[in-house]
């Protein structure tokens, strides 16, 4: 008897659809996602391109032309400086966008590498894991920062060590608790019968049904890091001058806002459209991501 | 002949999807009169729970009635408010689901929950929990006066879906729905449970619609059957027409694939063949056509209409066209 | 013939309680017995039905001898190797001989990878390099009567019989000689179902495969096994060839379990319950013949005295002081 003749009835259409495609439909027609997507795309251009887009030098100071208005040479005016605010804030978004992809892109993989460990490891392992995670939850982060900076210094890198320490928890959870659940799945057992070792497990199965959400945190996440990054910088704890960043920019100018609100403004704005930004993506994503709202 | 209580005619419903219009239930007619149990047999995606779902009136948000009317109790259903709902569920039409969980609240004792659904009634708390007692103890719950204050994680599976029962039939509806009620129970509690229902039947003048996969569940306990494939029903007739003189192929190829029905010690069973057709993309003719042993030009041309073979015994057949 | 899978005295245990909890509220007995005391085999070529209710611990058996979950006491031969006290790194390679289903058709079958990445994984995971896996990936899709279009679908696009076929196909492809499945029928319509036992059926003839067959559904192991072991609260109470158990039942829970399938024929209702009740707790478990509480057939004898396993003539065994037969 050959294969062909057991064939039964098994020859059904398949529907030719594509996870991502459906999303990125769904994404679209979601008008404030496209957005949030404008922006964002424009802050990666913006930041890339930076040493086009930016006029003049950032660092560049001309004590002679102070604390100017606007105009077509300076088109966000001066600092108290003379530097170019706009070439500033131009550099300073890339600054605020390398920081926050950095940081949260190891706090992702961080909380991904213990959240599994925990999740899919023994049970003591779990428990001291999950003792840790809600230590340095139950800490608060302005004082941890603020010990971190005194001990090492008030630097880039410093900033990047904090916004990790603090986040892996949270990722780190979720990762946790989505593990726990699939570990007595089916398919993880079907996996495990076939002989597949833990690594297998949890690198080829478990994460890819982890990752999506995850990552939908992430976008959620990176306005928040900006905003402690530039938090840390007005309060002096960031980044050291004369780096440009919004942060900085923010806080020379809130020392001259008597004399200019455009330094406040060219500080501020571009923080306000980031953040709105990357939260308008990171929902529109998640709600494209849920099945349980099956738009047409 | 008495009225039917539920009269279903023409019903078409279909799903908005992104693989276009799903169309899930096409001219479903089915009247259910005081008294009669009714199955309703089929295979999965032929639609019995979209059917279930419209009377009782929970559509999903994307699904929409297309045609047809129902009407309950002399009232279309298809104009009532959300508030006339509220009077209608689960007070003149109950619902018996596959899982118990789903009409039990975890949260709250038996006993609120068995006075909470005679809000509307009047009378004291005693009174309503008095009824409440003696349906528990109808429905085989030993001691009823002291479980009925447990919660429901409290009783086993068997015994949950006995309590959901007995919450369906508290308010006397004139209709039960029964969707699948055993599939989640094993033989020997389905058995029991089977047998509870026979025996509730005599203190419940109302009628049940009894929703299976299980030919043999179907068998068992059903007066009439209504046989359903990809959203039409291809045959309605009283229980023993259907299972030994049944008109319909799909019924008859259902009736030889059943295992329990295969009697020899055969070891290869017989099977359809072919696939369901995919509903966003209808074939032409006759739903069955593609998989029907019998099927011959017209089949695959035009879709044929409901033949009565008696006044019992209707199938959507050509081979009985006359 | 000889005996493919061999198991003597299996017991597994499970923890109901943790450490502390059961310090604190005094818990003499924190486990609970899922298979207790279980002895069978399965000789090659041959198709072993195991039956029981939930909680009955057919699953739990056939994960144990898988290496799912651990073994308490007893053994596990295969094909004589002695599988209790395998460290996992040894099972593993065991595991190329013994294929496993699942019960859930769709979700036993990875959700984000496509058909073919289902298929070549086992050659993955064993490290085996020296075949085309395009090749073996269309090869096993045809012996399960699937077309190559299928190998780029997801679980999810999968109707539940071709997910199905789809998990024999896996289970095949190292070649096994012992398959273990649970429940191969759930969740399916009755003509896939056929579908289905029609396709285990010829590839047991064609690649001379053992299946044990784990089930509660008495209809279809009827058709597809050779022998049938009935277990209850974790115990075999009857083994014995599987025309002659459905024929002549000797232990009253296998009467029981027969007589509560409905017949697909109105002229044959039932009127009369064969068996009340409720299957008793695993953590209280019944004194003497623990049917006893439910049994029709009980006696003073079966509250205080546990039944031993008795052989009946037919190479069949019962564990009853009582035997129907």
């Amino acid at each position: 008897m050959t294969a062909q003749t057991v064939s039964g009835g098994a020859a059904g259409p398949l529907p030719k659809q594509r996870a991502w495609l459906v999303l990125s439909h769904r994404l679209l027609k979601d008008p404030l996602g496209v957005l949030g997507l404008v922006i964002v795309a424009l802050l990666v251009l913006s930041a890339i391109f930076a040493d086009l887009l930016a006029t003049h030098d950032p660092f560049q100071m001309a004590p002679r032309q102070r604390l100017q208005d606007p105009s077509a040479a300076h088109w966000l005016g001066t600092d108290q400086l003379g530097r170019d605010v706009y070439s500033r804030v131009i550099y300073g978004g890339r600054i605020a966008l390398w920081v926050s992809l950095v940081a949260v892109g190891l706090s992702l993989l961080g909380g991904l590498v213990l959240g599994m460990l925990a999740g899919y490891g023994p049970r003591w392992l779990d428990n001291t894991l999950v003792l840790i995670f809600d230590a340095v939850r139950s800490f608060p982060t302005i004082m941890f920062a603020l010990a971190m900076v005194t001990l090492l210094s008030p630097s880039l890198g410093t900033i990047i060590i904090i916004i990790v320490v603090a986040s892996i928890p949270v990722y780190g959870r979720i990762v946790r608790i989505q593990t726990l659940s699939m570990k007595e799945t089916e398919f993880i057992l079907a996996e495990r019968a076939l002989g597949a070792g833990p690594i297998r497990v949890l690198f080829s199965h478990i994460l890819p049904n982890v990752i999506g959400p995850l990552l939908i945190l992430a976008s959620m996440e990176i306005p928040v890091v900006i905003t402690i990054e530039a938090g840390l910088s007005f309060l002096g704890l960031g980044v050291r001058p004369p780096t440009p960043t919004w942060g900085s920019i923010l806080q020379e100018g809130y020392q001259y806002i008597r004399d200019t609100p455009w330094l406040v403004i060219a500080g501020g704005l571009p923080l306000i459209l980031t953040t709105l930004g990357f939260t308008f993506l990171g929902e529109a994503l998640r709600d494209a991501f849920d099945p349980k709202l099956n738009r047409p | 002949m008495s009225e039917p209580l539920l009269d279903i005619s023409d019903l078409s419903v279909e799903f908005a999807t992104p693989r276009g219009q799903v169309k899930a239930l096409r001219h479903v007619d089915l009247s259910v009169k005081p008294g009669r149990i009714v199955g309703i047999v089929g295979e999965s995606g032929c639609g019995k729970s979209t059917l279930v779902s419209a009377v009782m009136g929970l559509l999903a948000g994307n699904a929409k009635m297309t045609s047809g009317s129902i009407a309950f109790e002399g009232r279309q259903l298809r104009d009532l408010t959300e508030d006339q709902w509220r009077d209608i569920r689960g007070r003149r039409l109950a619902m018996v689901f596959q899982d118990p969980m789903t009409s039990l609240n975890p949260v709250m004792s038996i006993a609120t929950q068995m006075v909470d659904i005679q809000h509307r009634d009047p009378g004291s708390r005693a009174d309503k929990l008095k009824k409440a007692i003696r349906w528990l103890a109808k429905v085989g719950i030993s001691d009823p006066e002291h479980r009925i204050e447990d919660y429901p994680h409290r009783f086993s599976g068997g015994m949950r879906q006995r309590i959901s029962i007995a919450m369906a039939l508290l308010m006397n509806p004139s209709i039960l729905i029964a969707d699948e009620p055993t599939t989640a129970l094993d033989v020997t509690l389905e058995a029991q449970i089977i047998h509870l229902i026979k025996q509730l039947r005599a203190e419940f003048d109302g009628a049940i619609l009894f929703v299976s996969h299980n030919l043999g569940l179907i068998a068992e306990i059903c007066d009439e059957v209504v046989v359903m494939y990809a959203g039409e029903v291809v045959e309605h007739a009283d229980i023993r027409r259907l299972f030994h003189e049944p008109a319909h192929p799909y019924t008859q190829l259902l009736l030889t694939c059943d295992p329990a029905r295969v009697d020899s010690e055969e070891r290869t069973l017989p099977t359809i063949g072919g696939t369901v057709p995919d509903l966003a993309h209808l074939p032409q003719g006759c739903i069955f056509a593609a998989r029907c042993p019998g099927a011959f030009e017209r089949c695959r041309a035009e879709a044929p209409p409901t033949y009565t073979i008696d006044e019992r015994h209707h199938v959507r057949c050509f081979l009985h066209a006359r | 013939m000889t005996d493919l899978l061999a198991i003597q005295g299996l017991r597994v245990r499970f923890r109901t309680v943790g450490f502390v909890r059961a310090l604190v509220d005094r818990v003499t007995d924190p486990y609970i017995d899922a298979v207790l005391d279980v002895s069978l085999m399965l000789r090659e070529g041959e198709t072993l039905g195991l039956v029981g209710e939930s909680g009955s611990g057919k699953t739990t058996l056939a994960r144990a001898v898988v290496g799912l979950v651990p073994v308490h006491s007893g053994s596990i031969h295969l094909n004589g190797r002695e599988l209790v006290g395998l460290r996992e790194s040894e099972y593993r390679g065991i595991r190329r001989s013994l294929g496993m289903m699942f019960q859930d058709p769709v979700a036993s079958l990875s959700p984000r990878k496509t058909v073919r990445g289902l298929l070549i994984e086992p050659f993955h995971i064993h490290r085996i390099r020296d075949v085309d896996l395009d090749k073996e990936a269309r090869r096993l899709l045809g012996i399960v009567g699937l077309h190559d279009g299928f190998l780029a679908a997801y679980a999810h696009q999968l109707s539940g019989g071709q997910a199905r076929r789809v998990g024999v196909a896996r289970t095949l492809a190292l070649k096994p000689k012992l398959i273990l499945a649970d429940e191969p029928t759930a969740g399916l319509d009755v003509s896939v179902q056929g579908e289905i036992l029609n396709l285990m059926n010829e590839l047991q003839r064609q690649f001379g495969l053992s299946y044990l067959i784990v089930t509660h559904n008495l209809p279809v192991i009827r058709h597809v096994s050779d022998r049938l072991a009935i277990m209850y609260l974790g115990r075999l109470v009857e083994q014995g060839p599987t025309r002659s158990v459905f024929a002549r039942p000797a232990h009253p829970y296998t009467q029981a379990l027969v007589a509560a399938v409905p017949q697909p024929d109105p002229d044959k209702r039932r009127d009369h319950l064969e068996l009340q009740g409720e299957i008793p707790s695993l953590r209280r478990r019944p004194s003497g013949c623990e049917f006893h509480t439910r049994c029709v057939h009980a006696q003073e004898r079966c509250k205080v005295e546990a039944p031993l396993p008795t052989a009946l003539p037919g190479g069949r065994e019962v564990r009853c002081h009582f035997p129907l037969v």
